[in-house]
């Protein structure tokens, strides 16, 4: 092997990548979703422009709902970098091992994002009726 | 890896901007932060018995026009009622006579709470209650009530009286 540590050459700038990029995507994707209501319901079927901000705006608390969602990608994304990280990091170098690390990956990483929803939503809604 | 290095970090930093221009959406246009809170305003108490489907953040109205908002609703177990704390905007002073009723805008539309000025010269005063309050209006009861006139004007109507 070179003299390379390759814990700082390939495994952090990835995962500093991932743990920004994914409260980002977060925030662009709600934001898609929102333009996407606004698309089928303004301009699709008529809905008043005023009325369906002003619905929006009573529906959506900044802290209940964008805090939160941005808190809770950041974490998933701390999570599925590490798995993709560690996976990768110990796969065989053959064709057959990259492609069972991905398989293990996705499995793994769906999973974990199933079980730290389930948390994290206990948590932030707690004491909210 | 085609890339250069300079393509690379723009792509880079319009995905960023991209994200933190979505944040800004999400904070400013859907989540309407900002869009009242930061106006100075005055608490003024409400005791309702019925608050039927109101709810923290609703918009306070007078004259159909948005004075303040709904910034608490809790029940109070000494006199069984709900007690509403409205934030009215500092710019609005109403008269101590106020009333204060909770609406519908629209058939199915968001609850909100109308308040009506009354005719006194003083005004009220940061923490005072409204004396003058009107429910809820609950539908299940408006049916009840309807159904029992109607059973009332029927032919059976003494004994139905009795």
């Amino acid at each position: 092997m070179m003299a390379l540590n390759p814990i700082a050459r390939v495994i952090a700038p990835r995962f500093w990548g991932a743990v920004i990029s994914m409260p980002m995507l977060a925030a662009m994707f709600s934001a898609m979703g929102v333009f996407g209501g606004y698309l089928v319901g303004v301009v699709l079927l008529g809905v008043d422009e005023g009325a369906f901000w002003s619905q929006m705006q009573a529906a959506v608390d900044f802290r209940d709902d964008i805090v939160n969602g941005i808190i809770k990608s950041a974490v998933f994304g701390v999570a599925i970098t590490l798995i993709a990280l560690f996976e990768g990091y110990d796969a065989p170098p053959t064709a057959e091992g990259v492609s069972r690390a991905t398989t293990r990956t996705v499995v793994t990483s769906s999973l974990a994002i199933l079980a730290l929803d389930f948390v994290l939503t206990s948590f932030m809604f707690r004491g909210v009726g | 890896m085609a890339m250069k290095r300079s393509t690379l970090d723009l792509w880079v930093g319009v995905f960023v901007a991209a994200g933190l221009a979505a944040l800004m959406f999400l904070a400013f246009k859907v989540g309407s932060m900002g869009a009242f809170d930061v106006a100075s305003s005055y608490t003024i108490k409400a005791d309702f018995e019925n608050v039927g489907g109101l709810k923290v953040r609703a918009p306070v109205k007078s004259a159909g026009v948005v004075v303040g908002r709904v910034s608490d609703i809790h029940f109070n177990p000494e006199t069984y009622e709900a007690e509403v704390m409205l934030n009215i905007d500092d710019r609005f002073k109403f008269p101590k006579d106020s009333s204060v009723a909770i609406m519908t805008s629209g058939l199915l539309g968001e609850q909100y709470v109308a308040l009506e000025a009354g005719g006194d010269d003083k005004m009220l005063v940061p923490g005072e209650s409204l004396k003058i309050t009107q429910s809820a209006v609950v539908l299940e009861n408006l049916i009840g009530q309807f159904l029992y006139n109607k059973g009332d004007g029927g032919g059976e109507s003494d004994k139905a009286a009795k």
